[in-house]
């Protein structure tokens, strides 16, 4: 379910801090903690969201590629976004760049 | 005093005391690097662990009277104790290997086999895979399964076709991908014993019982090998199959781990990239087991399979 659009966040960038390891596999991105020893699972459309992020895109620029890959509506995805933000901060798997509010 | 005996297994080499050499271990090849010293010093385990601060213990079996614990201290060495058979200390940096047998037991080698040197494998850098694995043609087959699926009754087939044996329970697999000989005994349990010829026999090696297991020494040396292939193994009551599995899920191939107890951002670092290696590199299949294919049928099946996976 989406969350309503977030203006405040569309320009934000992320950032995986340095306890934080990934690798994309076929059919899933795999996370890791490397502090607790966790491991999270990301579909491969939110691999692809944390891809664009960890390159430095902002949120509102990932969702502009994943629009255009997908060819779906932007606003939409970026919803998605930035519910895949706030979730990977909340899990401490993800922080602002910046001083970016989340 | 008989020489130390010298060794490599799992990737590593290894010097012994007299005594506690494993059977079924490779001469080193030259130039195999620094060897982990495993010395019988029960001094030097109270000296290492009297003071240190345990951070987890894992076990196998119950409990209350585990068959096995693996007890991590802050400063990053391992205490393995197994009752009935001894203890051993590993130091943080695979190096070093104390040892403590029980008194009276014969069986401590087995136990350093079977657990202390994977152990110590993966501190120095390998990835170590709960698996049998075999080479056929310089290239490395290896067959994950839980225990008692028949990962070795599969692997002593393979080796009466031909195959020369890694291991038949842990395979140690290198950053380049290549997979490495670990322990050379393959335990055959007597239903699968009985069906083996004496022509079989002679091929498999010696033979002594193991834990009322038959246990061989097994095949001549192999080199390590390039992993191409990986058979995720399991029991199905129907039909059998043999599938490939390009999308297999990450987590199985991290639940193939054989030393879950190593647990330092740089292992973990270290395993994940290896599965995503090994779910890029290699190819992978499904293989269910139904309750009227013996190992031999099976093991003709995967030699079909090799030679489709050989000839893309």
């Amino acid at each position: 379910m989406n969350e309503p659009f977030a203006n405040d966040l569309a320009e934000a960038r992320f950032r995986l801090p340095q306890h934080v390891v990934h690798r994309s596999f076929v059919s899933e991105t795999v996370v890791l903690n490397l502090k607790t020893g966790k491991y999270h699972g990301l579909n491969t459309t939110a691999g692809k969201m944390l891809d664009a992020l960890h390159e430095g895109l902002t949120v509102a620029e990932t969702a502009q590629r994943l629009a255009a890959e997908y060819e779906q509506d932007a606003a939409a995805i970026q919803a998605d976004v930035t519910v895949l933000c706030r979730g990977l901060v909340d899990r401490g798997l993800m922080e602002a760049v910046g001083g970016a509010r989340s | 005093m008989a020489p130390a005996a010298e060794a490599h297994a799992f990737g590593i080499a290894l010097r012994f005391d007299p005594g506690l050499r494993p059977p079924g271990l490779q001469a080193p090849p030259p130039g195999a690097g620094a060897a982990t010293e495993v010395t019988c010093d029960p001094d030097g385990i109270e000296r290492e662990w009297a003071d240190a601060e345990v951070v987890y213990v894992d076990w196998v079996g119950d409990q209350e009277h585990p068959a096995l614990t693996i007890a991590c201290c802050a400063g990053g060495s391992y205490l393995v104790s197994a009752e009935g058979h001894g203890r051993a200390h590993v130091d943080a940096a695979g190096l070093c290997i104390r040892c403590e047998p029980d008194p009276g037991s014969v069986t401590f080698p087995a136990l350093l086999a079977a657990q202390v040197l994977p152990l110590a494998a993966t501190i120095r850098g390998l990835e170590v895979l709960h698996a049998s694995g075999v080479v056929i043609d310089g290239d490395a087959y290896l067959f994950a399964a839980e225990p008692g699926v028949g990962k070795s009754s599969l692997a002593a087939r393979l080796l009466l076709r031909g195959a020369g044996l890694l291991s038949d329970d842990a395979v140690a697999v290198d950053a380049g991908m290549s997979a490495h000989t670990g322990s050379k005994m393959l335990h055959l349990r007597s239903g699968e014993r009985s069906l083996l010829t004496p022509a079989d026999l002679a091929v498999l090696g010696p033979q002594t019982m193991l834990n009322g297991r038959a246990a061989f020494v097994a095949g001549a040396e192999v080199t390590p090998a390039r992993v191409r292939c990986l058979f995720l193994l399991e029991r199905t009551a129907g039909r059998s199959w043999i599938t490939p599995q390009p999308e297999l899920t990450p987590f199985a191939l991290l639940g193939a781990t054989f030393v879950p107890s190593v647990r330092t951002p740089a292992r973990l670092e270290r395993q994940l990239a290896l599965c995503q290696r090994l779910a890029k590199d290699v190819a992978m299949f499904s293989v269910g087991i139904g309750p009227h294919l013996p190992a031999d049928a099976l093991a003709e099946r995967l030699l079909d399979q090799v030679a489709g996976a050989s000839a893309r």
